[in-house]
């Protein structure tokens, strides 16, 4: 790694590291801003209502609370849930959540990158064949249908229909239950990297070194696995970035139909509960993982390949 | 250099392909417009083709079915709940008796009036947006840069559900949540654009003859981009729609008694055990708009200008 | 190549950690272990704190308070061995069981009396059943008016074994409020030392009911298994109780039907798809669902316009055909089930139909002669009015069909403000932003007065969010409050609940009901309309 490399990623760390301030900022405000309290029982008395204020400390003003929160923070200190869950730390809670939507998300990923690039390989060697049109069929539903309608299919199917899969996410079956939202989720995967493998493929079995390959006599397994799978498997990564950054968001509506006890469900439900701490933390996380997906893909892709670094602006 | 020799050339090892000496010929092509040369282009691919009819036969459907029809789109007939499809009511109804085919129809008008609305802006935001960045550079592109990537880092669900949580859910404020996502990816390429086309001389040609910077952004550079924004605008379509469903599926898009396709599939989604076909048809209305208009898009891009890459 | 490869190595190993993972986990069940599904997430484990009925019925499966529920589900001394009353039944004195914690201390006075003063130390929202509106402890009201410290409050330990309560005034419904979560003891050295943990996790919690709490997968499952230290352990027949957290309804039923659940409620949606079934069954949750009334809205004050509106639900169709769950049409403001008079009669039964007596029962064609009549009075061609619900609080369908109703009166017009439960009670009600607003109220004890006492005149800026005023009715509710005998306090509530129906100070709409499936194996599941749910401990699975 070179010094330019290492002032490259300096000064994206840094611009990150604003920009996440600023997205703290920002959402604190925001919910800060919304009418009412978490405390929402019809039951609360103005007096109970006070206490409750003044033992979270949100009598305080706005900028005192944010400092408080921003300090805490920094700490790993991500305040108390103050109705999901009551009192529970929200490292705690939003951990718990993080791990099963990441796991699923890896798990689709996984799946889906494997399977498409199986698909693409085979569709760029049958190129103009029937084999080649129904992968490409397959990518264009892929890539345009949401991940919750085949979701929302493969529960019905497999779920309610057939009963081959559990249709909600269990515990105690993390695996089996697990089927149905990561192959929802990795259709789009599949897709995107079948219609890029199939393109880059195409592109070096038609290139001179591999004209030169073939005029040297190498056997076609040889030929395929050992030259030119590997080069059109390098820039695949470089959509693995954008792959991860959408299926984080398709987690968000799978969860839902899958029982999923996931990132997007507590989002969702902390903003029902106006839990304020818990959709700071669900936000703040995404805004996280968002740009280090994305930082890392960058990076990544420049130590693969130096021609294409250092980028103007995006 | 010795293995050479043993090398023995056979008839068989060549193949006759073809006398290809014409392929030199300079041919003058007529002169065609620029809309007719699009149109042959785009008539060409197929998947293009059945996406714009799909678009068209749903556009007509939402708009003069819920009129022809005789239900009215929110008329509750508890006598008439969770009919399956059938000769009286064309795709069922739903628990209160409400007419699906009618509903389903006016949820698909209002998706499209939503998706057509948001985007429309999104254009306007987002090229103005992109050229004043683009075109004044600096400090002041420098700025609104950092503001555009900062909110670019949040995931777009994301933002939408926390704009959805202060907004009052409504047909407006849908759309001004859409409006604050999706103007990012306009606005980048009109910069890019801007960037690449204020150096080139046509430009200078105009900025020498005393145009101001205005006249230059509006008269020079818009023209140049139109086509590409039209390509990015029938991208932006499906997500449009999709974003509007989401948030409807997750309860924070528009309400009682309004209808949408995410309104729909929601309602439907609690019956899917009992009635699947109430969440069957809206979801697959949706996944055939967003299909169609991908293909569309796709059949647009390669018709507009056939150099243009993948975006 | 190599970090490709590295890359793809590591992603093999995470597939493969996860399938170990999943076949490490899969439990081989016993016989007896029971397995029921909670449409809601367990939201508190602190008794002091909590407010839903699934935190409750899981507080209630591993802690005891001084009286609970037998068998057959009337009260009983739980933690008590006996009680004492004065004759001028405003002292209580309990002795207590030989019970222990989970730790291994006993469970002493002290643990009672510490629990209720934390419960006005940390605001907890239902330390109003403490005060006035509850069981009126001496100095509870001024303690949770932060006027006096929380230890002023009417309740000592004389020894370990004896429990004093003194109360302010007589309470008909003491005993049923004992059974509730808030009233259970909390001990103390456990609780202080835990501080903001406590009962964040199963390890910051002590146990001294009929189960303990061995897991806790939070929004997923809480698992209960048998309590061999209880001291009615021999009552306990299951080895374990697990409750799936926020389940889905659709998914439930499906494991119901493959035998995975021994018991589910099911939505509306799935009623005619199960109601063959020989497990379904519906239930009475307790739950009122009625209109606010604005009174500050001068369209509103006229009497004949809400007589119209009321006029113009039809109850019935909308329980029979739209919900479906076993809800009932609504007589009055007080649900039935809820408390039964001194005759052995039911309260609302008694009360008999109050929409019916008042002519304001479902009849389109009086509702439109009402409206009429209270358009001419105001001098207006039509009127028009905003009704508030919240989206999430699963009245989706009770809305829209309001919608319709009231906007097939000629004259009227009603337009849905749609928001969430917390904005609803916050911005709107709170604010008077509101014509009309669809909620609910769910009894907190097995008395009339928990519905009654919200529309007192001393209640408006509280829970009387219409500013309904009737000095009649207040009258009434004072008598009631310092009347000793139970007969005649009830011809006062009953005459005060016909009061608000004379006057139209609400629109009541339905009782809900819920649709359940239960498996034939499983019985002594005991289910509460008030106060905790479920009670676990009797439960039997052949």
């Amino acid at each position: 790694m070179n010094k330019g490399m290492m002032k490259y990623i300096g000064k994206r760390l840094a611009i990150s590291a604003a920009t996440l301030f600023v997205i703290i900022l920002v959402l604190f405000l925001m919910l800060k801003l919304m009418p009412g309290t978490p405390f929402n029982d019809e039951k609360l008395t103005e007096a109970q209502l006070a206490v409750l204020m003044s033992k979270y400390g949100l009598d305080q003003p706005i900028m005192v609370q944010f400092w408080n929160y921003l300090r805490n923070m920094l700490t790993g200190d991500f305040g108390v849930s103050y109705v999901i869950n009551k009192n529970m730390n929200i490292s705690q809670l939003v951990g718990s959540a993080m791990g099963i939507s990441f796991r699923l998300g890896v798990m689709a990923t996984i799946l889906g990158t494997v399977i498409g690039i199986l698909l693409g390989i085979v569709a760029a060697l049958n190129k103009n064949t029937w084999i080649d049109s129904v992968s490409t069929i397959i990518s264009v539903i892929g890539v345009s249908i949401p991940s919750f309608v085949f979701a929302l299919l493969l529960v019905y199917l497999l779920g309610a229909r057939w009963r081959i899969f559990p249709t909600q996410y269990s515990s105690s079956k993390p695996f089996v239950s697990a089927i149905i939202p990561v192959i929802a989720l990795s259709m789009s995967v599949i897709a995107n990297v079948a219609r890029f493998t199939r393109t880059e493929m195409i592109s070096v079995l038609g290139s001179d070194y591999m004209i030169l390959a073939k005029a040297k006599g190498l056997d076609q397994r040889t030929l395929i696995f050992k030259h030119a799978l590997r080069n059109s498997l390098i820039p695949v990564i470089t959509i693995l970035g954008p792959i991860m950054v959408n299926i984080m968001t398709g987690t968000m509506v799978v969860e839902k139909i899958c029982g999923i006890p996931g990132l997007g469900k507590l989002l969702i439900s902390s903003i029902q509960q106006n839990d304020y701490n818990v959709t700071l933390a669900c936000s703040f996380l995404y805004a996280v993982m968002y740009i280090i997906i994305v930082l890392v893909i960058d990076v990544l892709y420049g130590i693969i390949d130096p021609r294409i670094r250092l980028g103007k602006g995006d | 250099m010795d293995d050479l020799k043993d090398i023995e050339f056979l008839p068989d090892d060549f193949e006759f392909i073809g006398n290809n000496q014409d392929i030199m010929k300079d041919e003058v092509m007529p002169d065609v417009p620029f809309w007719l040369d699009v149109w042959r282009r785009f008539k060409k691919n197929k998947g293009a083709v059945i996406g714009a009819i799909v678009i068209i036969f749903v556009i007509i459907m939402a708009i003069f079915m819920p009129m022809l029809s005789q239900y009215k789109f929110d008329a509750i007939d508890s006598s008439h709940a969770n009919m399956t499809p059938g000769s009286v009511h064309w795709f069922g109804t739903d628990n209160f008796g409400r007419d699906l085919w009618v509903r389903t129809w006016t949820g698909t008008r209002v998706s499209l009036i939503v998706a057509f609305a948001a985007i429309a802006i999104d254009v306007v935001v987002g090229v103005t947006y992109g050229m004043i960045s683009g075109y004044f550079g600096g400090m002041v592109d420098q700025v609104m840069q950092r503001i555009q990537e900062i909110l670019n880092s949040i995931p777009t669900l994301v933002v939408l559900t926390l704009l959805m949580t202060v907004l009052e859910a409504s047909l407006t404020t849908i759309i001004f949540a859409l409006m604050f996502t999706e103007w990012i990816g306009m606005s980048r390429i009109t910069r890019a654009q801007v960037l690449q086309i204020k150096e080139e001389e046509f430009v200078l040609a105009s900025r020498t003859l005393g145009a101001s910077s205005f006249f230059i952004i509006f008269k020079e550079i818009l023209p140049n981009i139109y086509s590409q924004l039209i390509v990015m605008s029938m991208m932006s379509i499906p997500n449009a729609i999709f974003y509007e469903a989401y948030l409807s599926f997750v309860g924070l898009g528009l309400t009682v008694p309004n209808a949408s396709l995410g309104v729909l599939i929601n309602d439907g989604f609690t019956y899917f055990l009992s009635y699947p076909h109430m969440v069957a048809i809206p979801v697959i209305v949706l996944g055939a708009l967003m299909l169609s208009f991908n293909l569309f898009g796709d059949g647009l891009r390669d018709a507009l200008d056939p150099t243009m890459k993948e975006m | 190549m190599k970090i490709m490869k590295k890359v793809l190595s590591a992603m093999l190993c995470c597939a493969m950690a996860f399938t170990l993972a999943a076949c490490g986990s899969s439990d081989d069940s016993a016989s007896a272990d029971v397995v029921v599904m909670s449409e809601n997430d367990l939201m508190s484990l602190d008794s002091s704190q909590a407010t839903d009925g699934t935190s409750f019925e899981v507080i209630a499966a591993f802690k005891d308070g001084l009286y609970g529920y037998a068998e057959d589900g009337t009260l009983t001394l739980m933690l008590a061995e006996s009680v004492e009353v004065s004759d001028d039944l405003l002292t209580y004195t309990f002795t207590l069981k030989d019970a222990t914690w989970s730790n291994g201390t006993a469970v002493t006075a002290n643990d009672f009396v510490y629990a209720l003063q934390r419960c006005i130390n940390v605001g907890s929202e239902y330390a109003f059943l403490l005060g006035e509106q509850g069981a009126n402890i001496v100095n509870a009201e001024a303690a949770i008016a932060g006027e006096v410290d929380a230890s002023e409050i009417g309740v000592t330990a004389v020894d370990d074994k004896t429990l004093v309560f003194e109360l302010a005034s007589p309470c008909g419904f003491f005993d049923k409020l004992l059974a509730f979560p808030t009233f259970f003891p909390i001990n103390e050295e456990f609780a202080e030392e835990k501080g903001d943990s406590y009962a964040t996790s199963i390890d910051n919690l002590l146990y001294c009911g009929a189960f303990e709490l061995t897991t806790w997968e939070l929004n997923n499952k809480v698992v209960l298994t048998k309590n061999e230290n209880y001291y009615d352990a021999d009552v306990v027949q299951v080895n374990s109780v697990t409750i799936n957290l926020a389940q889905d309804q659709s998914a439930a039923a499906l494991q119901f039907d493959s035998g995975e659940l021994d018991y589910c409620v099911i939505s509306s949606s799935l009623v005619d798809t199960y109601s063959s079934n020989e497990g379904y069954s519906t239930i009475n949750n307790g739950y009122l669902w009625y209109l606010y009334i604005n009174f500050e809205n001068e369209l509103l004050e006229n009497e004949n316009i809400r007589k119209g509106l009321s006029a113009a639900i039809d109850r019935d169709d909308l329980c029979e055909n739209i919900l479906k769950d076993g809800s009932s049409s609504a007589s009055g403001f007080v649900p039935a089930e809820l408390s039964t008079n001194s005759d052995g009669q039911d309260f609302a039964e008694a009360c008999g139909d109050l929409l019916a007596a008042n002519e304001i029962d479902y009849d389109l064609e009086k509702a439109q002669e009402y409206i009429d009549a209270g358009l001419a009075e105001l001098g207006v061609d039509s009127i028009s009015i905003d009704l508030v619900y919240g989206t999430d609080e699963g009245v989706n369908d009770c809305a829209t069909y309001l919608e319709q109703a009231f906007n097939a009166l000629d004259g009227v017009t009603l337009t849905l403000v749609a928001t969430n439960k917390q904005a609803r009670i916050n911005t709107y009600l709170k604010d008077g932003d509101f014509d009309l607003c669809l909620t609910r109220w769910g009894p907190d004890y097995a008395d009339a007065t928990t519905y009654l006492n919200n529309l007192e005149t001393s209640q408006i800026g509280n829970n009387n969010y219409g500013c309904y005023s009737n000095s009649e009715y207040d009258d009434l509710l004072a008598a009631a409050r310092s009347e000793g005998d139970a007969a005649t306090r009830e011809g006062y509530l009953m005459e005060a609940n016909n009061i608000l129906m004379e006057d139209v100070a609400i629109v009541p709409i339905f009782e809900q009901g819920q649709a359940v499936l239960q498996s034939s194996s499983l019985s002594g599941l005991v289910h509460n309309a008030v106060g905790t749910p479920y009670i676990f401990k009797y439960v039997t699975k052949s």
